[in-house]
């Protein structure tokens, strides 16, 4: 297995070549807590550093859990987190998630990748 | 109308051709539900991601926190709750603590006040006794003396009655002075049997029973006596005797009686303080006048000395001429009183003479004022006697001592005769000098005529 993957039954956790840690999720993927906190765990693995940008891909989740979105919001190890996104479902999760589970870091909604890979970047 | 919607059937799996219709009344009745706290059922989330999946994913999330929202209140709402109830238990706690520390206070403020009254009434008392303590210093004698210790004792010893005795002479019994208070009928003199205090030099406290009280107190008085001897320097000058009736009821520092006094130590203190003062005042005042005795009397015959023939003279030759009034001196010598010393002694003259001093006093008037003038002289101060009085008196005298058989002791009993001269104030003088130098004149007038004779200034 490549070193700087890690993949998990609900999850694929990877380090991009630009400098951020991307989490990418299989299709319908309903995710539990327990699938929250490993998926940062590997995200913590793969950080250079006590924190990294975070890019998660919502585009084909079915559903994130309360006690998931509670892990992600509160979680220290993403310095800022990207949601990658495209349908009306994966929107209603991402904009969800930063209205109210109020995470503790920058977090923003993206449709279109490059911009959500420059807008993680920046902060770099 | 929602009701009129065909049933969902929430199990099955939600396929492309689901009726919207319907799956808008499935989200609706997933929204009553937890409009009602009830989630147990979630909104059917699509396979195509449509909006209307959106919404029932907004919906369910919506739901989880909203069931979270409601544990997490719920959990905080017991914890409050818990934190409310052990606050409300502390405080009872420290409620309770209050209470009886206010208590605690309250008897404290109590026992603090009565013990200030306490000693207020000590202090009253203390005063009290200073001040009889003063006047019974200024006492001329001893029934001024009891005479104040009895209007001060009801302040000092806590309105108990009670009654003085004083030591008869010779000390065989003690007899009552004064008394104080309600109590009548208290013996008029107590003999050492009658009182245990006396019998046994010491105070003697007793109580209700009748039994331990002494036989001398009131018969009808009920309550507890006291009895303390008056001892000043080892003798016993008195008796101080106390009596009161317990008050039944709680005592407070107003009322506080000799009982409560007494329990405390206090009132058997004040009392032997009492008794000590007026004890000290009867023995200053006994030895005052047995100073005073020794100053004016003559150790042998008894009667004045020169010393008080010349004060008293001259203050009824002053009064005399006050009041207008004659004043008789009459001179007596005992004749030949040489030779008797001579042939019996000295000790025999001295009997003679305390002999000549009796049959002087047992002839002259209640007033009048016998002296030893020296040797074997001896002088009468007769205030209000004239000339002719005097004369009459003196001739009594004379003869009563001739007559009079003096005792000799290994020797015969024999008679003396006497002889006198009488001045009269005012045609012999009106000083002391002047009367003094004519009675003596006289006298020895009398003696040159033959002795045994009266002669006055005028013959």
């Amino acid at each position: 297995m490549d070193p700087d993957e890690v993949v998990g039954p609900r999850f694929r956790v990877y380090r991009s070549p630009a400098g951020y840690v991307r989490c990418d999720h299989p299709d319908r993927a309903e995710l539990t807590g327990r699938d929250a906190r490993e998926a940062l765990q590997a995200i913590a693995s793969l950080a250079e550093g006590p924190s990294t940008p975070v890019l998660v891909d919502l585009r084909v989740t079915h559903s994130v859990c309360r006690e998931a979105r509670k892990a992600f919001a509160t979680s220290p190890v993403p310095s800022r987190i990207a949601m990658y996104v495209e349908s009306s479902l994966s929107r209603v999760i991402a904009n969800f998630f930063i209205g109210v589970s109020g995470p503790s870091v920058p977090t923003r909604m993206f449709s279109d990748l490059d911009a959500a890979q420059r807008w993680l970047l920046d902060d770099r | 109308m929602i009701d009129d919607l065909p049933p969902v059937q929430g199990d099955l799996p939600v396929s492309g051709n689901w009726d919207a219709a319907a799956r808008i009344a499935r989200l609706l009745e997933v929204v009553q539900r937890f409009a009602s706290l009830d989630f147990s059922d979630v909104a059917q989330v699509g396979v195509t991601g449509d909006d209307l999946d959106a919404l029932a994913a907004g919906v369910n999330m919506l739901g989880e926190e909203l069931e979270g929202w409601s544990a997490d209140f719920q959990e905080r709402v017991e914890q409050r709750t818990a934190q409310l109830t052990a606050a409300s238990e502390r405080l009872e706690v420290e409620v309770a603590e209050r209470v009886r520390t206010e208590e605690q206070l309250a008897e404290s403020n109590t026992v603090l006040s009565d013990t200030v009254g306490h000693l207020r009434r000590l202090n009253h008392q203390i005063v009290q006794l200073t001040e009889m303590s003063n006047l019974l210093q200024a006492a001329g004698d001893r029934d001024e003396a009891c005479e104040v210790v009895a209007r001060f004792a009801p302040d000092v010893l806590s309105g108990a009655d009670g009654a003085i005795y004083v030591s008869a002479s010779p000390r065989t019994t003690v007899e009552l002075v004064r008394s104080w208070g309600s109590h009548q009928g208290y013996s008029p003199s107590i003999d050492d049997d009658g009182c245990v205090a006396l019998r046994q030099g010491g105070i003697h406290h007793g109580r209700d029973d009748a039994h331990d009280r002494c036989s001398h107190h009131p018969g009808e008085a009920l309550g507890e006596t006291l009895c303390i001897p008056l001892t000043a320097q080892g003798e016993v000058l008195g008796l101080l005797n106390l009596q009161w009736e317990r008050d039944p009821s709680p005592s407070t520092a107003a009322s506080l009686d000799l009982s409560d006094q007494l329990a405390e130590g206090q009132g058997q203190r004040l009392a032997l303080a009492a008794a000590e003062q007026l004890a000290l005042t009867l023995a200053n005042l006994a030895l005052r006048c047995e100073l005073r005795t020794q100053a004016i009397r003559d150790a042998l015959t008894g009667l004045y000395n020169r010393r008080f023939l010349d004060e008293t003279l001259a203050r009824e030759l002053h009064r005399a001429e006050r009041d207008d009034l004659p004043v008789s001196v009459l001179m007596l010598d005992i004749d030949r009183f040489k030779d008797f010393n001579d042939a019996y002694g000295h000790v025999a003259g001295d009997t003679v003479l305390a002999e000549v001093g009796q049959v002087l006093l047992d002839n002259i008037r209640s007033g009048d004022i016998a002296c030893r003038y020296g040797g074997e002289e001896f002088a009468v101060i007769m205030t209000g006697a004239d000339e002719v009085e005097a004369t009459a008196r003196a001739g009594q005298i004379r003869s009563s001592m001739a007559l009079h058989a003096f005792p000799g002791e290994g020797q015969p009993a024999g008679h003396l005769t006497v002889s006198i001269g009488i001045a009269t104030r005012p045609q012999h003088g009106t000083d002391p000098d002047g009367l003094l130098r004519a009675a003596d004149a006289a006298l020895y007038r009398a003696k040159d005529a033959g002795r045994n004779r009266v002669a006055t200034a005028t013959d």
